[in-house]
C-alpha cells in the first residue's frame, strides 16, 4: 500500500509539474499565478484573480483549459447581463409533429471552466446566480436543476481601478473563492518574453496534457494527505487570528478588522496545505504549507471596518502581522 | 487498519530519535536556565554591593542577604532541573533544527493519538527515515550561551565592586566585620595626651593606671574598634573617670550634713585640707552629745567609704571607736584621720589631672561623634570619594575641619562652666578691658596648627596675609585685650587638647615681654 500511495503522489507531482510546464509555453512570467489556479483546481474550488486589464487573465484561462483537456467558456459581465444569460434558460422548441415543448438551453456556465471576466460589473442579481454554481455545482431553473459538470472551476476576475459603476461582490460570494489571486505587472524579463511570443507569426502550441478524470484523481489524492492535529490547530490559530477580539488578534487585527476570515478560510489553508504537500513530495501538512497559503486563501475573506477602509489598509499587511505573531506548535 | 510490524519499528525508531533529541535540549535548557538564574541571582550581591556603598552593613546582614539570593538561586536551579521536556516539543524542535517539515511532530502526533492509515503508515516510515538519518550532535552542537557574557561582565562588576580597592569601590567580601573606626592624626594626640595625663594622674595619686584602661586606650589608639565599640570605650573610661572621689565625698558630706554643716560644707567642696583642719580643732571643742553624733556620722561615713572601697574606711571606723574612749584617743584618731585626708588632698591635684582626661574624652567622643556624621553625609553627598578600604581614613579635609568642630561644641560646654587643664581654671574672674582697636586691614588668616618640622619657623604660623601689612598699633598697648583674648582662648574648650600648648605658647610669644617670665 505504502508503494501504492508512493506512486500516487509521484503521479500527482508529475500531472501538476506536466501542466504547469505546458502552461509556462504561453504564459510567462505568472508562474506563482497558475500555480495558485491549479491548486485551486484541485481543491475542487474557485480563484477569484484582481489586475488591471491586458496582463494575460483571459489567456491565462484560456491555455488552462486547452492544456487540461476541459471546456472552455467566457463571460464578460455587464450591468445589463441577467442570470440567465449565463445559467441557460427554457426556450419553447417546435417538435417534428409541430408540437410545441420547453426545452433548456444551458449558458455558458455549463462548461469546465468558466472565466467570468469583471465579475464585478455585473449585478448583485447576476452575481448571485453564480453562488450556486460555484457551491453546489448545479444551477437550478424553472422546478429542474441541471448539475454541472466536474470538474467545475470558476476564474473570475475584477479590475481594481475602475470602480465606478460597478457593483463589489457580497461577503458571501467572496467567501466561496478559494484564493484570491493578484496579478501584477511583468517584469522587463518576462515581457520581453511576451513581445517574443505574441508579437511573431507563430504563437506557440499547447498540448492538453491532463484530462478532467486526471484531474478528479489528483483531487482525491490531494484530500488522503493526513494532518495532524498541533499542525490543524496551527490552520485554526491562523484563522482565528483574524477576528477582532480573538485572543489571538494582533493588535493591528483589533484596529483594522471588521470580520474575521469564515470557517472556509480553514478549510483553505488545510486543502491548500494538503496540495502544497504533496507537491513539495510529503505525505504531510506541516506549518509552512499553511503559512503559504494565508495570504491568497484569507486576503479577500478579511473585511475592514471603516477605519481601515479610511486609511486604505492593505489586507495583505494584516495578514503579514497575523503570520508574525502567530507562533508554531512547540510541542 | 491493524498496526504492523514495520509501522512498530518505525514508531520505535521515531521516539527513540525523539529521546535522544529530547535528552539534549534538556541539557541546554537546564544550563540556560541555570545561567539565568544565575546571572539573575547576581543581581542580589552587586545590589548589596551598591547599597554597601553608601549604607553601612554588617557581615551578618550582608550575609543574610547573600543567603536570600543563593536561596532563590537555589529554589529557580531546583524547578529548573525538576522540568521534565517532551517528546513533542523535541519533534517540534527538530523538524525546526533540522528543516523537517514538521513530519517528526506529525509522526509522533500520530503514534500518540494512535491513528493510523496508509497514508500516517506512509508519513511515519518516512518520519522514520528522517529520524535514523538525524544527527543529533550537529544539530545540537554545544555552545556557549550568549548571557555568559552578561554573567560574566556582572561577575566581574561584582569583583570591581568588591575586591578591587578603587576610590569608588567599597568592598563588603573584604570588609566581613563591621567597619572599624580610625581615629585621625589629631584625634590620636588628643589620646596620647590623654593617656599621658591619666598616666600623670596616676603617679600623682600614687597608684598606676589600671589594666582596663590600658587596654582600652590601646585599641582605640590602635583603631581596633567599631565606632559603636569606640564609644562604648570612651564612655567606659569616662565612667572609670567620674566622680570616684567627688561621690565619696558628696556621701560623706550627706552623711556629715546634721552633725557639723561647716565639716559637710568643706567635705562637699572637696577642700579636705579645710577639712583635716576642722577635724583637729572640733576634737578639742565638742561636747558629749557631738561626740555621739561625729561617732554615728563617722560609722556613717566609713560604711560609706567601705562601699566605695576607699583606704579611708578603715581610719573613719578607727576614729569612730576612739571617740567612744575619751579625749586624748578621740585627738588621736582625728589626728590620723586629718593626716589621712591630707594625704587624699594631695592626691587631689591627680584627681584633677583625671578629671581634664575625661573632658579631653568627653572632646574626643564629640569629635569622633561628629566626624562619623560628616563622614556620613560626605558619603552620600559624594559618593566618589570614599575610602577604597571600606574604612574611613582621615584626610586633610579632616584635619582642617577639626578645631572647627571642636569650636562649636566646645562653646556649649564651655557656658557649663567645665574645668580644663588651666590652674587658673574657668571661675577665675577676668577684668575685661576695653575692645582692642587693631588699626589694620584684617586680612584672612590661616594659621598652620600642626607646624611641619621641616618648615622655617616664620611660615609656620603665619601665613602670607599677615605679612601684607603691619600693626601700627603696638604689642604693649594691647596688653589688657591680649590677656584677656589668652585666659578667654585658654578657658575655652574650643581649643583642642594637644593644641592649648600650641596657643599659649603663641601667646605668650606675642605678649609684652616679662608676663610670663615668672
Amino acid at each position: 500500500m505504502i508503494t501504492d500511495i508512493d506512486q500516487q503522489v509521484e503521479q500527482f507531482q508529475q500531472n501538476f509539474t506536466l501542466a504547469t510546464s505546458e502552461i509556462a509555453k504561453r504564459i510567462v512570467g505568472y508562474e506563482g499565478i497558475v500555480r495558485g489556479i491549479l491548486i485551486s483546481l484541485l481543491a475542487n474550488s474557485h480563484v477569484l484573480l484582481e489586475g488591471i486589464p491586458g496582463l494575460g487573465k483571459t489567456k491565462l484561462v484560456h491555455t488552462l483549459s486547452d492544456v487540461l483537456h476541459l471546456k472552455f467558456a467566457r463571460i464578460q459581465f455587464t450591468p445589463d447581463l441577467m442570470p440567465a444569460d449565463i445559467i441557460g434558460t427554457n426556450v419553447v422548441q417546435e417538435g417534428q409533429l409541430g408540437e410545441k415543448f420547453l426545452e433548456f438551453q444551458e449558458g455558458p456556465l455549463f462548461a469546465n471552466i468558466v472565466l467570468a471576466d469583471e465579475i464585478n460589473r455585473a449585478t448583485p442579481k447576476t452575481q448571485s446566480a453564480l453562488l450556486e454554481a460555484m457551491q453546489e455545482q448545479s444551477v437550478s431553473v424553472g422546478k429542474k436543476t441541471y448539475k454541472l459538470e466536474l470538474p467545475f472551476f470558476v476564474l473570475a476576475t475584477q479590475n481594481p481601478l475602475e470602480m465606478e459603476g460597478t457593483y463589489p461582490l457580497p461577503e458571501a460570494q467572496l467567501d466561496r473563492f478559494f484564493l484570491k489571486l493578484k496579478i501584477t505587472f511583468p517584469d522587463i524579463e518576462s515581457l520581453h518574453k511576451i513581445l517574443d511570443r505574441t508579437t511573431q507569426t507563430n504563437e506557440p502550441e499547447v498540448e492538453r496534457v491532463l484530462t478532467g478524470d486526471q484531474l478528479m484523481d489528483m483531487r482525491r489524492t490531494a484530500r488522503e494527505v493526513p494532518i495532524a492535529r498541533p499542525i490543524q490547530e496551527y490552520a485554526i490559530r491562523l484563522t482565528l487570528a483574524t477576528h477582532p477580539k480573538s485572543s489571538y488578534a494582533p493588535p493591528i487585527v483589533n484596529q483594522y478588522v471588521r470580520y474575521g476570515a469564515s470557517p472556509r478560510g480553514a478549510q483553505a489553508l488545510v486543502v491548500g496545505g494538503k496540495i502544497l504537500a504533496l507537491l513539495a513530495n510529503r505525505v504531510h501538512v506541516s506549518c509552512e504549507d499553511l503559512r503559504a497559503m494565508v495570504l491568497p486563501a484569507l486576503r479577500h475573506r478579511v473585511l475592514l471596518n471603516f477605519e481601515g477602509e479610511a486609511e486604505q489598509v492593505d489586507s495583505d499587511t494584516i495578514l503579514q502581522d497575523v503570520l508574525e505573531n502567530t507562533p508554531e506548535p512547540t510541542e | 487498519m491493524s498496526e504492523s510490524p514495520t509501522t512498530a519499528t518505525d514508531r520505535e525508531r521515531v521516539v527513540r530519535a525523539l529521546t535522544r533529541v529530547a535528552r539534549r535540549l534538556r541539557l541546554a535548557r537546564v544550563t540556560r536556565d541555570l545561567l539565568r538564574g544565575f546571572t539573575l541571582s547576581l543581581a542580589v550581591p552587586i545590589a548589596v554591593s551598591v547599597l554597601y556603598r553608601f549604607i553601612d552593613m554588617h557581615g551578618a546582614v550582608v550575609l543574610a542577604l547573600l543567603g536570600i539570593g543563593l536561596l532563590g538561586f537555589g529554589a529557580y536551579a531546583v524547578r529548573a532541573l525538576t522540568r521534565p521536556g517532551t517528546l513533542g516539543a523535541a519533534a517540534a524542535s527538530a523538524d525546526r533544527k533540522a528543516a523537517l517539515h514538521d513530519e517528526l511532530t506529525t509522526a509522533y502526533w500520530f503514534q500518540r493519538a494512535n491513528e493510523s492509515s496508509d497514508w500516517i503508515a506512509l508519513q511515519q516510515h518516512r518520519a522514520a527515515g528522517s529520524a535514523d538519518v538525524l544527527d543529533v550532535d550537529r544539530l545540537y552542537t554545544w555552545s556557549m550561551p550568549r548571557r555568559v557574557r552578561t554573567t560574566v561582565g556582572l561577575l566581574c562588576l561584582l569583583i570591581v565592586l568588591n575586591l578591587l580597592p578603587l576610590s569608588w569601590t567599597r568592598g563588603w567580601l573584604q570588609a566581613g566585620p563591621p567597619p572599624v573606626l580610625a581615629l585621625s592624626q589629631s584625634e590620636q594626640m588628643m589620646l596620647a595626651e590623654i593617656e599621658r595625663m591619666l598616666s600623670e594622674a596616676a603617679v600623682a595619686q600614687g597608684t598606676e593606671l589600671s589594666q582596663e584602661m590600658r587596654e582600652a586606650l590601646a585599641e582605640l589608639r590602635q583603631g581596633q574598634l567599631t565606632q559603636e565599640q569606640a564609644f562604648a570605650a570612651l564612655e567606659k573610661l569616662q565612667a572609670m573617670l567620674d566622680g570616684e572621689l567627688d561621690a565619696l565625698l558628696d556621701s560623706m558630706a550627706e552623711a556629715l550634713e546634721s552633725t557639723n554643716a561647716t565639716l559637710a560644707e568643706a567635705l562637699s567642696d572637696g577642700d579636705l585640707q579645710r577639712v583635716a583642719d576642722q577635724l583637729r580643732a572640733l576634737v578639742e571643742q565638742m561636747t558629749d552629745a557631738e561626740r555621739e553624733q561625729l561617732q554615728a556620722a563617722l560609722r556613717e561615713m566609713a560604711e560609706l567609704a567601705e562601699d566605695a572601697g576607699s583606704d579611708l574606711a578603715e581610719d573613719l571606723t578607727e576614729a569612730a571607736e576612739q571617740l567612744e574612749q575619751g579625749n586624748d584617743a578621740a585627738a588621736e584618731a582625728m589626728e590620723q584621720l586629718a593626716q589621712e585626708l591630707e594625704q587624699l588632698a594631695q592626691q587631689q591635684e591627680g584627681q584633677e589631672i583625671r578629671q581634664a582626661a575625661a573632658e579631653g574624652l568627653e572632646q574626643l567622643q564629640q569629635a569622633l561623634g561628629e566626624e562619623s556624621n560628616e563622614l556620613q553625609s560626605a558619603e552620600q553627598g559624594r559618593p566618589g570619594e570614599s575610602q577604597a578600604d571600606g574604612m574611613p581614613q582621615p584626610g586633610p579635609a579632616d584635619q582642617d575641619s577639626m578645631p572647627v568642630q571642636a569650636a562649636e561644641s566646645g562653646a556649649q560646654s564651655s557656658q557649663q562652666g567645665e574645668g580644663h587643664l588651666s590652674a587658673s581654671g574657668a571661675g577665675d574672674e577676668i577684668d575685661y578691658g576695653a575692645p582692642t582697636g587693631l588699626e589694620v586691614e584684617l586680612l584672612p588668616e590661616i594659621m598652620e596648627l600642626s607646624p611641619d618640622p621641616n618648615d622655617e619657623p616664620g611660615q609656620q604660623l603665619i601665613d602670607h596675609p599677615s605679612q601684607a601689612e603691619e600693626s601700627k598699633l603696638a604689642y604693649e598697648l594691647v596688653e589688657p585685650d591680649l590677656a584677656y583674648g589668652e585666659a578667654d582662648m585658654l578657658d575655652a574648650d574650643t581649643i583642642p587638647l594637644p593644641y592649648r600648648d600650641l596657643v599659649k605658647r603663641y601667646f605668650q610669644a606675642v605678649g609684652p615681654r616679662g608676663q610670663y617670665d615668672h
